[in-house]
């Protein structure tokens, strides 16, 4: 297994985004690429070639489930581990988006500090343990 | 004389004459009237002494003519010949006929008259004399005879009579014709024949045989009695007394005579007797409701009649010969009427005398008396005293009739009381009744009447009812009242309105019937008139509070339906039942519920009937109707089970369109949805930001800054936690948190909620411990139960003093569970906030917010959560000494069957011999376990479910209260039974299933009420 070191994170919030960035920059030494609509990842990410990507659901224009199918088609994600997040916590939602291939859902608000171990402890998951 | 020998011609007249005059045997004349001339035929010539053949003028002729008993002449137009020659016709005439010449004849004289050939005129009177002179004078001598006798029988009423039993011929005296009715003219030409037709058929034999016994016989005369018929018609009764009086040359009798002696008189008073005598043995033997009594003068009883055996009941045996009034009357009555005479006759008037003073004086007196009978009951009775009078009026004795007036009087109390009765009614009924006249007018008013309508009966009586009618109402009453007269109705009633005197309207019930006289003209008529306004105007009321309710049933915006129980269909729905079907009311109506109802609700219907028949009504539930046009919308409907006067079962059903509702639920879910989205995101980003600059990310702040930023970063999370609770919240009471079971290890979940909450502790500088044993798989949703253990973690935390740890601890326990247990050592759960403990947004000290972060939302979430997951929450708590939370999970979720399970009780009771009893009692159907002190109950109760627990209060360590307030709050669907020796404080009392008292009934109390318990609990299932 690679150690995590490429995390992608897709939020049309601009204060979330960089919140996200010094968390994840900062505490976990990732390198982060933030996007801050589905479009943008889907120009970005491929190139990007993200371990993890960190995925908002509720966006304008294209939502996250959606840009997932649609960055699907343009690369293989089968060593990328996708992550929603979302401040929606109903299990029913939780089971739809794993079904549309979501490794596992962090919810809103979620710990800035803890973001970066949650992630890694994802990553290790996410490979395997 | 015979008629053809008329001759043709005057000569031939003349000759004619000639020859009958001498032809005839008997002295003969003719008379010509014409000539007044007479001639003889020789024998009268001879015997009259005159020329025969010569023709003398009557001048000339020295004849004259008599009645025989006169001795005048008969004047000249009397003559037979001139009376014969005026066309008398004339026969068997006796006359007495006497010339100058020759001694007197007595002749009999008959005469006829010839008239003249030619001319038809009157020609002769031929004349025949018969001579019966001799005869005469015999008959004379014996006249003189008879008469002496007439003389002597004269005034006797007797008459008599003399039988020729040779010829048979009857001679009768005139007394005798008299006696009977007839002249004696009737009786000349009689026979034996005639006589005996006269006589009474059943008297004839008998007279015939005497009569004939006597001509036999050599006695002297023969006497006996018969009736002969009055010419009337009656008979008349007859003494005979006869003999013969004169026999022929053989001696066998000629003449028989004698007298009648009329004895009608006699016979008529003997038959009187004879019949007044059986009319009085008649009447005293058969009348039975009239007694006789007859007395002798002394009272002495002679006639104890039938009448006076069945109203007395002594038999006659038992009272002729006995005195009077010794044992019939009441002797009261006696002596009173005693004292009366007494007075009033100054002398003493006693016993028998009392009644017979009156009648002894020849009155007739009738009084009242009470007579007692054999058995002692007393009988009124009406006595009259009448004398019994010999013929020359000595009294022989008394007779008393008494009529027993004790029916009678009865009768008449009846009538007296009737007539009272209805008085009394007529005067007391509520109801108004009047007498009244044809016309209209009052005749007779009651009470009730005058009050009803306000006037005196003077006003009422001076008026009529057309007066007070309401006009709209008068034409038809009057038309019944015609009807009524008519006699095409006996009676009528109807509702109508009177004006009472203050001009307030009456609304009354009249009932009207018509009395008639016998011929059946009616007299009056009779009015029954009832008050009805109150009811009218409850009726009134009630239809329009009936119209009212329909109002509010048509209006109301939940359908609201009536159903027939058996059949299910509609009985009646309002709008908002049927419009939303698109049906109309009549398509409506033809469909039952379940053809409206989806087939898939079909369990729920019958889980709905099921329930309505067991307890009358079936509670909410949803389901759908289909439209007419296929589509569906959600409704939800409850009801209950009515049974109708008619015992009909219908049930009336609440149906709620939700449509709106639902649709609401969704908007509101996709708002709570976006409002917790919105409120997460900046506060993700206010509580990331913040966090890390406290946490030092972005290099070292100023500590006074870092004290603000540190306070906000603090409350930017418990917002978020606050955030969080109240959404979870929603769900739950919502019943839309979804729960997502599945089969885990428990070790890492353990671990999971351990490692999570562990920088938290760390925050409150407390440690957490994971005892016991966690090798174990649970089948459960994995989240919730985190979420669970990080609450009472964090409670745990919060509530433990610096330094302090918190055991997080797993066990399996009975049945398949698993119970774990979050214990600290904090300060234990105050008293006063047990109450509230599970309740939401409770917090043990509100103002102390140093340490006790929270939302007040986390335990009632975590109870809602275990339950959910199927399992119980509780707690053991001593105040400073820490709590003891607990959770008990089924490891395995699965169907709970009540009903076939045996119930489980925990017997909290230090007496542990006593508790084997009670166990013994209800060992064969419950399922009973014991604890013998408080801490041992809280440890049976983590580990297992209970069913019931039976509850003793003083135990070695502590009071049964606590462990009521934990089950209480925690499990309240745990029924618990106090059983103890002590008073039992209220508040505890009120809130138990039931309170037992040790006693030496206590035995079979408790197994009634276990019984009682499990009973209704099954019930309810």
């Amino acid at each position: 297994m690679s150690s995590l070191q490429k995390i992608a994170h897709v939020d049309d919030d601009e204060s979330i985004r960089a919140i996200a960035k010094v968390a994840l920059e900062r505490i976990g030494k990732f390198t982060l690429l933030s996007c801050a609509s589905g479009k943008e990842a889907l120009e970005k990410i491929p190139e990007f070639a993200p371990d993890i990507i960190l995925l908002d659901v509720m966006m304008p224009g294209l939502d996250g489930p959606t840009t997932l199918k649609q960055l699907r088609e343009k690369m293989n994600l089968d060593e990328t581990a996708v992550i929603f997040m979302t401040a929606k916590v109903q299990s029913s939602e939780v089971e739809y988006y794993k079904s549309l291939g979501a490794f596992n859902v962090i919810l809103k608000p979620f710990d800035a500090m803890g973001l970066s171990d949650q992630l890694k402890n994802y990553w290790v998951q996410y490979n395997g343990e | 004389m015979d008629s053809k020998h008329t001759p043709s011609t005057a000569l031939d007249s003349m000759e004619f004459v000639r020859s009958f005059l001498e032809a005839t045997p008997t002295l003969a004349l003719a008379f010509f009237g014409d000539s007044n001339a007479f001639v003889f035929n020789g024998l009268a010539a001879e015997r009259l002494q005159i020329s025969q053949g010569t023709q003398y003028i009557a001048n000339d002729l020295e004849i004259s003519i008599s009645e025989l008993d006169e001795h005048s002449p008969l004047s000249q137009s009397k003559t037979p010949w001139v009376r014969v020659w005026r066309g008398e016709q004339l026969q068997n005439i006796s006359l007495k006929i006497q010339t100058s010449n020759a001694a007197p004849l007595v002749v009999i004289c008959s005469g006829k008259l010839i008239n003249h050939p030619q001319n038809g005129q009157a020609f002769a009177a031929l004349i025949t004399l018969t001579d019966v002179t001799a005869q005469y004078d015999k008959d004379m001598l014996q006249q003189k005879n008879q008469h002496h006798l007439q003389m002597l029988l004269a005034g006797t009423n007797t008459g008599t009579w003399e039988w020729n039993v040779q010829t048979g011929e009857i001679h009768f005296s005139a007394e005798w014709s008299k006696l009977l009715g007839y002249s004696q003219e009737e009786f000349k030409a009689f026979n034996v024949e005639l006589w005996q037709g006269l006589h009474h058929p059943d008297d004839l034999p008998q007279i015939t045989e005497i009569v004939r016994a006597h001509l036999e016989s050599s006695n002297d005369s023969f006497s006996t009695l018969g009736r002969i018929k009055h010419k009337d018609g009656h008979w008349v009764w007859l003494q005979v007394h006869g003999r013969v009086y004169q026999r022929d040359e053989h001696n066998q009798p000629l003449l028989l005579a004698g007298i009648h002696l009329d004895v009608s008189d006699v016979r008529a008073f003997e038959k009187q007797a004879k019949v007044s005598e059986s009319y009085m043995a008649a009447v005293v033997n058969s009348s039975a409701n009239v007694a006789i009594i007859a007395t002798d003068t002394e009272g002495l009883i002679t006639i104890f009649n039938p009448g006076a055996q069945s109203l007395l009941g002594y038999s006659e045996e038992e009272m002729v010969g006995k005195q009077t009034p010794a044992i019939l009357h009441l002797e009261s009555e006696v002596i009173a009427r005693a004292q009366e005479l007494s007075e009033q006759e100054g002398e003493e008037i006693t016993g028998f005398e009392v009644f017979v003073h009156g009648a002894r004086n020849g009155n007739v007196e009738t009084r009242h008396w009470t007579y007692i009978d054999k058995k002692g009951n007393h009988r009124k009775v009406s006595l009259t005293v009448s004398p019994l009078l010999e013929e020359n009026n000595k009294i022989i004795g008394f007779l008393g009739i008494a009529i027993d007036e004790t029916g009678q009087r009865q009768a008449e109390e009846e009538a007296r009381l009737a007539v009272q009765r209805f008085t009394g009614a007529f005067e007391s009924t509520a109801v108004g009744m009047a007498l009244v006249s044809l016309e209209g007018r009052w005749m007779v008013v009651n009470d009730a009447l005058c009050q009803m309508l306000g006037y005196s009966r003077e006003e009422l009586l001076a008026s009529d009812f057309q007066t007070i009618t309401h006009p709209d109402d008068l034409e038809n009453d009057l038309a019944l009242l015609k009807k009524l007269l008519a006699g095409e109705i006996p009676n009528y009633s109807m509702h109508k309105r009177y004006y009472h005197k203050d001009g307030e309207l009456i609304q009354a019930l009249l009932w009207v019937a018509v009395v008639r006289d016998k011929d059946g003209t009616p007299i009056h008529f009779v009015s029954q008139i009832q008050n009805i306004t109150e009811e009218f105007l409850a009726r009134q009321q009630l239809e329009s509070s009936e119209t009212r309710l329909r109002g509010l049933f048509d209006l109301s915006p939940i359908g609201i339906i009536l159903m027939d129980y058996k059949t299910g269909k509609a009985i009646e729905a309002n709008r908002a039942v049927i419009e939303p079907t698109g049906y109309s009311d009549e398509e409506f109506f033809q469909m039952s519920d379940r053809e409206l109802t989806p087939r898939e609700y079909a369990p729920a219907m019958s889980q709905a009937i099921e329930q309505l028949r067991n307890t009358g009504r079936y509670e909410a539930f949803e389901k759908e109707h289909i439209r007419k046009d296929g589509s569906r919308y959600p409704v939800l409907v409850q009801g209950i089970l009515m049974r109708e006067p008619s015992g009909r079962q219908v049930v009336w059903s609440l149906v709620e369109d939700i449509s709106e509702r639902k649709r609401l639920d969704r908007i509101k879910n996709e708002f709570v949805s976006t409002v917790s989205h919105e409120l997460r995101t900046p506060l993700t980003s206010i509580s990331g930001a913040l966090s890390l600059i406290v946490g030092g990310v972005l290099g070292d702040v100023p500590d006074d800054i870092l004290d603000m930023l540190t306070i906000a970063a603090r409350s930017s999370e418990r917002l978020s936690q606050l955030v969080n609770d109240l959404l979870d919240m929603d769900k739950l009471l919502a019943g839309k948190m979804d729960l997502k079971l599945e089969l885990l290890d428990l070790g890492p979940v353990i671990k999971d909620a351990v490692s999570a909450m562990t920088p938290f502790a760390a925050s409150h500088d407390v440690s957490i411990v994971s005892t016991g044993n966690i090798q174990k798989q649970i089948r459960t949703d994995k989240g919730r139960l985190l979420q669970v253990l990080n609450n009472l973690l964090s409670n745990a935390c919060k509530h433990s003093p610096p330094g302090a740890q918190v055991t997080l601890h797993c066990e399996s326990g009975p049945e398949d569970s698993i119970i774990i247990s979050v214990i600290d050592q904090g300060r234990g759960i105050p008293k006063a906030f047990r109450s509230r403990i599970f309740q939401k947004f409770a917090q043990a000290d509100a103002s102390d917010n140093s340490d006790t972060q929270g939302t007040g939302l986390g335990l009632a979430i975590c109870k809602e959560l275990v339950e959910r997951l199927g399992g119980a929450i509780g707690y053991e708590s001593t105040e400073g000494e820490g709590s003891h939370f607990w959770i008990r999970l089924p490891r395995a979720q699965t169907e709970f069957n009540f009903a076939e399970r045996t119930p489980r009780v925990l017997h909290v009771e230090d007496d542990s011999d006593f508790a084997h009893l009670v166990s013994l009692q209800v060992s064969n159907w419950i399922d009973m376990d014991l604890a013998v002190d408080l801490s041992s109950a809280f440890e049976k109760i983590r580990l297992n479910h209970y069913d019931l627990i039976l509850l003793d209060l003083f135990l070695p360590d502590g009071h049964g209260e606590t462990l009521w307030e934990t089950i209480h709050l925690a499990q309240p669907d745990v029924p618990i039974v106090i059983l103890s020796g002590h008073e039992v404080p209220r508040k505890l009392a009120d809130n138990v299933a039931a309170v037992l008292h040790k006693d030496e009934s206590t035995l079979t109390r408790v197994v009634s009420t276990l019984h009682n318990i499990f009973e209704m609990g099954e019930a309810r299932e």
